[in-house]
């Protein structure tokens, strides 16, 4: 692993609105990922994660722009015009939540694999074919010749994220980008998934960047972990670190209530109240009205950062 | 024992699976079973969790116990009587009786329609006048610990979790004394998932009432059910307490189901691949 990191974010900011009223949705977003790493993106929902992503592909929705901040890839800047088209595909690949929107309904996902590889590697048409079935095989699609013919409609919802998933790695990017790849998905489906997500992770090598708000499930595949609240990375560690010993209240209390089969019964752990608003974010640490270890201080000041070696937590408690 | 307040006798769904056109002239039209042949009896007062697979059934056996869907074989019985026989006042006992809350708040909710008036049609829908139904709305929110504020909101104006306790709010005014919720938590945030289920636990302690909260997520299912109901292909397959169910659990599937929700770091450490491996394969 060189000190280059593949890809490099740095106060990355993301606004919507129109004309003269802009609130930051992503406020301030520091993240590096390595060649060949695997990096968890952690955050309820609002919290600016999805954003993040979408800004890196150049995919943001209409009515948010990047104010300001910098995506660097390999070297080249992102955020600068017509720079993120030609990687999108085929340097950078991506998976979503939602793979019966992300795939083309009318034409044979077989087809829609083979367009890509003939697009970017200029395969010939047999060759294409048999790279798609060495694909479908990556991912774990069972007689792959036949399932090439399939229209997406035909395929569950697991079978077509796996077709997603070979879709995205088909000309070897060297990151992907799976944003919420598994919250549609039953649990056992989505065991499948990350296993295969894991089994192409292994054999390519490929840099990961899963954005989830299950932190169990983050833990399984990630090497090391952003939390995100209110648009802010707000504690990022190893991922063993992180549930070892979180210095954040938000991921103590994240980690606390999320499900587990412990054999527990009485009311579920909760994180009392909602995630700011947009454009109502509170001063102070955003996350104080809901913490369960604020003090005067954190409603008052922004908060200031914690830093131990590789780990870093933005909170007044934690530099207590 | 006392006698069930719902209950359902070897219940059979069945589907004419649709072919092509040559297909449905050369041969027989096969039948799939949605729902093949399910037995159960909800005593009042219980939190039955159902848990399985999507395509399991589950969903077509809640619509079947609210009575959207009529069984193609069995029986459903409502106070100990066959609801396919109920009508008159004894059969919008029953509608009034047993109330469904859906996954999706989006498409349950009417989009152009205020929280108020949604919440108000449910109460005048239940026998009251409009100036009770007025009445009736500040203690039915405190009920699903909303603000007052949101009545006058939109329910695109709301948080998914705000949305989920409007759609209980709504079904809770009809005054039911048995709740189907299906998947009501699974497109929320872990966060979000609590307060949701502490909700429906609270309304089970503080009303008494009867729910059957169906899932696919084993973790939150065990947590505040009385017994637990695991699906598979249409069946039940294994029927008991949380405890049992999870720490002894009998069938294949219920191991399956069990070793497929997320353990972080010490499933890191056991290989997830593992898992694929027993996962029943799906229908594609």
């Amino acid at each position: 692993m060189t000190d280059d990191p593949l890809l490099r974010i740095d106060g990355l900011h993301v606004a919507f609105g129109e004309r003269s009223r802009w609130h930051d949705a992503v406020r301030g977003v520091d993240l590096r990922i390595h060649r060949g790493e695997v990096v968890g993106l952690v955050g309820e929902s609002g919290s600016g994660k999805s954003l993040t992503a979408l800004a890196v592909m150049g995919l943001l929705p209409r009515g948010a722009k990047v104010s300001s901040g910098r995506v660097v890839f390999d070297g080249i800047d992102l955020t600068a015009p017509g720079k993120v088209e030609r990687l999108r595909g085929a340097r950078i690949g991506m998976i979503f939540q939602d793979p019966l929107s992300a795939l083309n309904p009318a034409i044979p996902v077989g087809r829609q694999i083979t367009d890509s590889l003939r697009t970017h590697q200029r395969l010939g048409a047999a060759d294409a074919r048999d790279r798609a079935e060495a694909l479908f095989d990556l991912v774990g699609i069972a007689r792959p010749r036949e399932r090439l013919r399939a229209y997406a409609h035909e395929l569950s919802g697991g079978m077509r994220q796996r077709v997603m998933t070979a879709l995205a790695v088909a000309n070897d990017p060297e990151l992907l980008i799976a944003d919420e790849p598994t919250t549609a998905l039953d649990v056992t489906v989505q065991a499948q998934v990350m296993a295969m997500l894991d089994r192409v992770r292994r054999e390519l090598g490929i840099a990961i960047l899963f954005i989830s708000h299950n932190l169990e499930l983050v833990a399984e595949v990630c090497d090391r972990v952003s939390v995100m609240y209110a648009g802010r990375v707000v504690e990022e560690a190893a991922v063993e670190t992180l549930f070892g010993r979180p210095r954040h209240p938000y991921t103590r209390q994240l980690l606390r209530c999320t499900p587990r089969l412990d054999g527990e019964t009485g009311p579920m752990p909760t994180i009392p109240g909602l995630p700011p608003r947009l454009g109502a974010v509170p001063p102070g640490c955003p996350f104080a009205p809901r913490c369960d270890a604020a003090f005067d201080r954190c409603t008052a000041e922004t908060p200031g950062i914690w830093r131990e070696g590789p780990h870093m937590a933005v909170c007044w408690e934690a530099l207590r | 024992m006392t006698q069930p307040l719902l209950e359902l006798c070897d219940i059979q769904k069945t589907y004419a699976l649709r072919r092509g056109l040559i297909e449905r002239f050369t041969r027989k039209v096969a039948d799939v079973a949605a729902v093949d042949g399910v037995s159960l009896a909800i005593p009042p007062g219980e939190i039955f969790g159902l848990v399985g697979e999507s395509g399991c059934g589950k969903s077509t056996l809640a619509q079947i116990m609210v009575g959207l869907l009529a069984p193609s074989d069995g029986m459903v019985r409502y106070r100990g009587q066959d609801i396919a026989m109920l009508t008159g006042v004894h059969r919008r006992i029953y509608r009034r009786g047993v109330q469904m809350v859906f996954q999706d708040t989006h498409s349950s909710l009417n989009p152009r329609k205020r929280i108020r008036r949604t919440l108000m049609e449910a109460l005048v829908a239940r026998g009251l006048t409009r100036a009770e139904a007025a009445d009736a709305l500040p203690p039915l929110l405190a009920q699903v610990g909303l603000d007052t504020v949101l009545l006058q909101r939109l329910p695109h104006e709301l948080s998914g979790g705000q949305r989920q306790r409007v759609g209980i709010a709504r079904a809770l005014a009809i005054g039911p004394d048995v709740l189907v919720a299906d998947e009501p938590v699974s497109s929320l945030d872990v966060s979000l998932q609590g307060q949701i289920v502490n909700l429906l636990r609270d309304l089970n302690r503080e009303l008494g009432l009867t729910i059957i909260l169906i899932s696919h997520d084993l973790a939150v299912v065990s947590r505040i059910c009385h017994r637990i109901g695991v699906m598979s292909a249409g069946r039940i397959v294994e029927e008991g307490p949380p405890a049992e169910v999870l720490f002894a659990p009998r069938h294949p599937y219920t191991r399956t189901l069990i070793a497929a929700v997320p353990r972080g770091l010490e499933s890191r450490r056991a290989q997830s691949v593992a898992i694929a491996e027993v996962c029943i394969a799906g229908p594609m």
